[in-house]
């Protein structure tokens, strides 16, 4: 077995350990009130940390400042915000950064 | 049908369509996956195996891009974990749900608990009722599940021929954009996001992905703050 095959099966079980967790251990353990009314800001601050970063950077060259991202991703925000669409909004966001690096990088 | 048998359907099959225009983004990003992947120098069977066993699009990408660069296991391992660990945070926020099903319900409803099927399942579990509730968990898993294996395969299939150029690792962006502010309903919200997102700016260089750990942390905690206030 190779490196790859190993960091497969390990990290495969380290994160299925994650996902089981609270889920196996909830009936075991009690949880006090105040700590599950921070549970609501969890996804919010997972998917804030993912999206900024990715709008300032590229994901596959970490240290280009990308202008089309950041501004079609800012526009894609405003369009989430008033329309709560999902496919109009990554429609519209990765029409919006084509048009934007057409126009800005040539 | 029985009154419960169709109440399991309705839950299966309302997750399962409230899952699909999520795709719009994930699709892409498997291929993405699977492209790279390749280019790394995974075989076939490998970058698979990573999509059924690992499971996870951000830490699959970190992996491969560190197998690339020939990183020693420890690190993989280590990055891989990391980036992996806020699953805890999903699974604590969604227990209070599943608290009273049969063990092997929490097995299956753990494997299929990724950053897109917790989305949009923990908004359906905060204002429905219904009983059959962890059928809707199901059926927005399943959809997520097979849409990324699929994907993975289509990309490895494809191979090179979708150019980088393209940019469409950008669809994940979008995806959690399209997932994440229609959660923000007041201060308290708005401020974990934006310090969380801030935090993420400043920390971004950052080894083994620490800066998604410390800026999710700080954006928990500017939230609870926020809420005393």
């Amino acid at each position: 077995m190779n490196s790859i095959w190993y960091s497969i099966f390990i990290v495969g079980i380290l994160t299925y350990l994650s996902r089981l967790s609270f889920i196996f251990l909830s009936d075991r353990i009690k949880i006090h009130p105040r700590i599950y009314r921070t549970f609501r800001f969890i996804p919010i601050a997972v998917l804030s940390a993912i999206v900024f970063p990715e709008l300032i950077h590229n994901t596959t060259s970490q240290n280009s400042f990308s202008e089309p991202r950041l501004i079609a991703g800012v526009i894609a925000i405003l369009i989430a915000w008033r329309t709560k669409n999902v496919i109009l909004t990554i429609t519209a966001g990765m029409a919006l950064l084509y048009l934007l690096q057409f126009f800005l990088n040539h | 049908m029985s009154l419960s048998k169709s109440k399991k359907l309705i839950e299966f099959t309302s997750g399962f369509r409230d899952e699909l225009p999520i795709l719009i983004g994930v699709i892409p990003f498997g291929m993405i996956f699977a492209i790279l992947a390749h280019q790394a120098g995974l075989s076939f069977l490998e970058a698979q195996a990573m999509s059924l066993v690992v499971f996870a699009g951000s830490s699959q990408f970190m992996l491969v891009q560190l197998a690339g660069m020939n990183s020693p296991i420890i690190v993989m391992i280590a990055t891989g974990f990391i980036i992996n660990l806020r699953h805890i945070l999903y699974s604590a926020s969604i227990s209070p749900f599943t608290k009273n099903l049969s063990s092997p319900w929490k097995f299956i409803l753990s494997y299929l608990l990724t950053d897109e099927a917790y989305a949009v399942t923990i908004s359906h579990f905060n204002k429905s009722s219904n009983s059959e509730k962890h059928w809707y968990f199901l059926g927005a898993g399943i959809a997520l599940w097979g849409s990324w294996q699929l994907s993975t395969w289509f990309g490895l299939i494809l191979g090179t021929q979708i150019p980088a150029n393209w940019s469409l690792d950008f669809t994940l962006a979008l995806t959690f954009i399209a997932l994440l502010v229609p959660m923000i309903k007041d201060r308290p919200g708005l401020f974990a996001a934006l310090t969380a997102g801030i935090i993420s700016l400043l920390t971004v260089n950052l080894p083994y992905k620490l800066d998604l750990i410390i800026a999710t942390i700080a954006g928990i905690i500017a939230g609870v703050w926020s809420e005393k206030q």
